[in-house]
């Protein structure tokens, strides 16, 4: 019993960390950032 | 009780930045943010400039094959047109066939002395032979409605120290701390757009050409559909090689461009020692000349038309020559050689007072000369 419980309690850390990498890495990427709008007027 | 130790264990925090490291390597060492794109190629004004950026970037940190002698080309679209690798490659097979190169043109549209100041942080990842700094005199000339560093400098700043400008505020130091510690936060935008690209990709646009037979080409893939018209325009001041039928010519082609110059020359201001120009450009010669590389500062050729602009419409007569010595000044500090290009090519090899033709121009020649005598030596 006390084996499962702590197969199931790794698990469910691994769950959560990868999950707060996500939510960190997608914040990170769709956060709204630089204006990538810049309109070139060399020519 | 069990979901609250899972939460606020130090092994959750710990696994996921280890996570994090993961997930930054999967997307900013791979082909997920480095592999072709639909946008990379576009010609909408308002995207270039990021597209080009992303373009450098990508020659600086994808994973490539790293012969012997690499040669990089920085500046804007003076470099970016003439300088197409495509153009040069043809060159270098015809002059010097066993010579391996791998030729990097980092020019982006628009970029001024503080955007390649900011691009330079980066070169030492990209660890080129040889350096080739293309320069204008125009590109230290500031305007309130054209800053020395722009969209590629945002998108590229890293570094620890404060560059030649300092920071507006805190947060910027902070963020360009994050995009100097971090890959995924650097290379965000980029990531963005390209994993947006992944999902929903656009239809791609045509490549730059890697060869024009004729000036109509040139002028229908840069002004799609009015190739004819421009043509035209462009054979009366062949006919009639004055000024007045260039201004005329640019006219058709390009009135957008005329107003543009003549902002910078009414509102334009010069380079003065200690000015912002002339410390970014201090900055950059500086960085470059620190690297394990060679460099050459090249003046870029200027349209010998301007000469008949006595009376300055659309240059500032004398700043030439001003801002070419400012540039070997400071070139002169710092040991790295000065090429003057400027008188290097005729009128009729510019599209306009700035820019060559690609291909047309023949600039590619001596250009691929003194690539082969730099690194030859």
């Amino acid at each position: 019993m006390r084996s499962d419980h702590d197969l199931l309690w790794l698990c469910a850390v691994i769950a959560r960390a990868l999950a707060y990498a996500a939510a960190i890495a997608a914040l990170v990427l769709y956060a709204p950032s630089e204006q990538h709008v810049f309109i070139y007027q060399g020519f | 009780m069990m979901a609250r130790n899972v939460a606020g264990a130090a092994i959750t925090w710990g696994l996921a930045a280890v996570f994090l490291v993961l997930i930054t390597a999967v997307i900013t060492r791979t082909p997920l943010l480095w592999a072709p794109t639909t946008f990379e190629h576009t010609s909408d004004m308002t995207r270039i400039v990021f597209a080009q950026t992303y373009q450098a970037a990508r020659r600086i940190y994808a994973p490539a094959t790293a012969p012997p002698i690499r040669v990089a080309l920085l500046g804007n679209s003076r470099i970016w047109l003439p300088a197409q690798e495509a153009y040069l490659r043809r060159e270098l097979d015809r002059v010097a066939p066993d010579l391996d190169v791998r030729l990097d043109n980092l020019a982006i549209f628009g970029a001024r002395v503080g955007d390649v100041e900011v691009l330079s942080r980066h070169l030492a990842h990209l660890d080129p032979t040889l350096v080739i700094l293309a320069l204008g005199g125009t590109d230290l000339v500031s305007r309130p409605a054209v800053p020395l560093h722009n969209l590629p400098a945002r998108l590229l700043r890293i570094g620890w120290e404060d560059g030649p400008i300092a920071p507006s505020g805190a947060g910027e130091r902070v963020d360009r701390w994050a995009r100097t510690a971090w890959r995924l936060y650097r290379f965000r935008e980029f990531a963005r757009a390209a994993i947006d690209d992944r999902v929903w990709p656009q239809e791609p646009a045509r490549p730059f050409p890697e060869r024009f037979e004729t000036t109509q080409d040139l002028f229908e893939h840069m002004r799609g559909g009015r190739g004819a018209e421009i043509e035209g325009a462009y054979r009366a001041w062949r006919a009639d090689p004055t000024m007045e039928r260039f201004v005329d010519y640019l006219k058709v082609g390009s009135g957008g461009y005329l107003e543009l110059i003549q902002g910078h020359v009414r509102e334009g201001m010069k380079p003065t020692p200690g000015s912002p120009a002339v410390r970014m450009l201090d900055a950059l010669l500086g960085r470059l000349s620190r690297g394990p590389w060679r460099t050459i500062v090249l003046l870029m050729p200027e349209n010998p038309l301007l000469e008949a602009d006595r009376d300055g419409l659309y240059h500032s007569p004398g700043f030439s020559d001003e801002a070419a010595a400012t540039i070997r000044e400071a070139a002169d500090r710092y040991g790295l050689a000065v090429i003057d290009a400027r008188r290097w090519m005729p009128a009729e090899a510019f599209i306009d007072f700035d820019h060559l033709m690609p291909d047309l121009s023949g600039f590619q020649v001596p250009l691929v000369r003194e690539i082969v005598n730099a690194v030859g030596s």
